[in-house]
């Protein structure tokens, strides 16, 4: 029963997170993509932009509420957590449904509207004195790197006391799997948690690659809000897997039978935690990029009439990228925080062609 | 202050020569300075969203026009503008303005015209 409660919790909790998100992304990306949509800096503050985005904010609200209410009534009717995690899924679909509505919606209008009429469509690049690879600071890996080495620690310090063989899966809080006790196995966790480093630095590495794109009129305040922006998800992120790693280590200490087996069900709990703590540290970010790189876009009339060139059309769907002229792997997410492959570039296709293949190799197993 | 290139693709301008003005136009403007170390040109290619030899391309005419040099970790910098090459530069540009001149002259256009052109140009570029 404990575990059912466990993973409603966590479940709940993770929708309520993808809900927050959504809600908060039309902040979070650049101004002048407007749910997937290039805008003139002359009509960021267009009324019917104001008016989707609350439509948009509504929808998000009312479908995490309603997917919420009904996943918990199912869950209880049939005393299994399986609708619960199901219905992460409906919530995810649903909210890029929403999404890719109110993109349809806004793509319309800014055609019909003549929105980028008279504009002449440039694309601006930071050429000098300024180094985004520098926003990837590498003390962010101290606090998940002090968790695994307390992991280690915890296995070396626990070792005489651990029973000859140690538990490597539960049925509930039934063990049903077992290896002989070496100093090798005992490590497991601390394997899942470098693993885990490993994935995240890797991530990060690609990520401090990626283009920034500075928007018309203040391309300067823009590139800087975007970079610090990126700043803060790596900062969050760093949070996230420290948490995660404290949660591998509750569970290992479970394996060892230094606690009761029962914690090992709540091990959950604290990437729970970690995952509300990174979802805090990327919205109170936002609240102080906007303080400290506002930008004023000023009267309509008296913008030059430049904007980012419209790139709509690279933007399937609203989220697959597809640009054969650009060389790069890697873009901006258009409606997202991190970054998205460009399928035009060839490869792109190795990679996904790799990550596809591991993900088929692993679920073989 | 970080400086910007700024390109469009719609215009018949080959990228490469906007790429070089609008570099020329931050060393006038002093948003680049001597010293001021540019982008590699592949990753200004990326966030440009063009192929890299384009951005090469305009880096090396660059070069060769004394506004930029490579050093020896391959770094492209701005060199400013050396004087010992004006009265060379200066000879260029009069014959490329002459070229201009007579076919304008050559179309008709009265000479008072041409210099109010030019009086526009230059007060363009200064604002």
């Amino acid at each position: 029963m404990l575990g059912f409660f466990v993973f409603a919790f966590s479940d709940l909790t993770v929708m309520a997170l993808i809900g927050y998100t959504n809600y908060i992304m039309p902040s979070l990306t650049p101004r002048s993509v407007q749910f997937g949509v290039r805008i003139p800096p002359d009509r960021i503050r267009d009324s019917s932009i104001a008016r989707l985005t609350r439509n948009f904010r509504i929808e998000i609200v009312m479908v995490t509420a309603l997917i919420m209410i009904a996943a918990l009534i199912l869950a209880f009717n049939l005393g299994t957590d399986a609708p619960l995690g199901y219905s992460i899924l409906a919530e995810l679909i649903a909210v890029w449904s929403s999404y890719y509505f109110t993109r349809r919606k806004l793509r319309s209008i800014k055609i019909k509207m003549g929105w980028t009429r008279g504009y002449v469509q440039k694309i601006p690049a930071p050429a000098s004195r300024i180094n985004y690879k520098s926003h990837l600071k590498i003390y962010l890996i101290i606090p998940p790197a002090m968790a695994i080495a307390l992991t280690a620690l915890a296995a070396i310090v626990f070792y005489p006391l651990m029973p000859s063989q140690i538990v490597v899966a539960f049925s509930g809080t039934k063990p049903v799997k077992f290896v002989i006790k070496s100093l090798a196995t005992v490590m497991i966790p601390v394997y899942y948690q470098l693993f885990i480093l490993a994935a995240t630095a890797f991530t990060f590495l690609i990520y401090r690659r990626v283009r920034i794109e500075p928007e018309y009129p203040d391309l300067v305040s823009s590139a800087m809000r975007q970079l610090e922006l990126r700043s803060r998800l790596y900062f969050s992120i760093s949070v996230f897997i420290t948490f995660m790693d404290f949660g591998i280590l509750m569970s290992g200490m479970a394996d060892w039978e230094m606690i009761p087996g029962i914690f090992s069900e709540l091990s959950i709990l604290p990437t729970i935690f970690g995952l509300i703590a990174m979802v805090y540290v990327i919205s109170e970010g936002v609240k102080k990029i906007k303080q400290n790189y506002s930008y004023e876009t000023g009267a309509a009339e008296n913008l030059p009439k430049i904007m980012n060139r419209d790139d709509d059309r690279f933007w399937k769907m609203g989220f697959i990228y597809y640009n054969r002229e650009d060389p790069a792997m890697m873009v901006p997410k258009r409606f997202g925080l991190g970054y998205t492959i460009n399928l035009g570039n060839i490869l792109s296709w190795v990679i996904l062609t790799v990550i596809v293949a591991a993900i088929a190799i692993a679920f073989m197993e | 202050m970080t400086f910007m290139v700024e390109i469009d693709d719609s215009l018949e301008t080959p990228i490469y020569a906007q790429i070089r003005l609008s570099i020329i136009s931050g060393i006038r403007s002093g948003e680049l300075r001597r010293g001021d170390i540019l982008m590699p040109s592949r990753e200004l290619a990326k966030s440009l969203g063009i192929n890299y030899h384009t951005v090469n391309k305009a880096y090396d005419i660059l070069i060769r026009e004394g506004f930029l040099f490579r050093d020896k970790k391959k770094r492209t910098i701005v060199s400013g503008w050396n004087p010992r090459e004006e009265k060379k530069y200066l000879r260029q540009w009069e014959d490329l303005e002459r070229n201009l001149i007579d076919e304008a002259m050559a179309r008709g256009i009265p000479s008072s015209t041409i210099m109010d052109i030019v009086r526009h140009v230059i007060d363009s570029v200064k604002n």
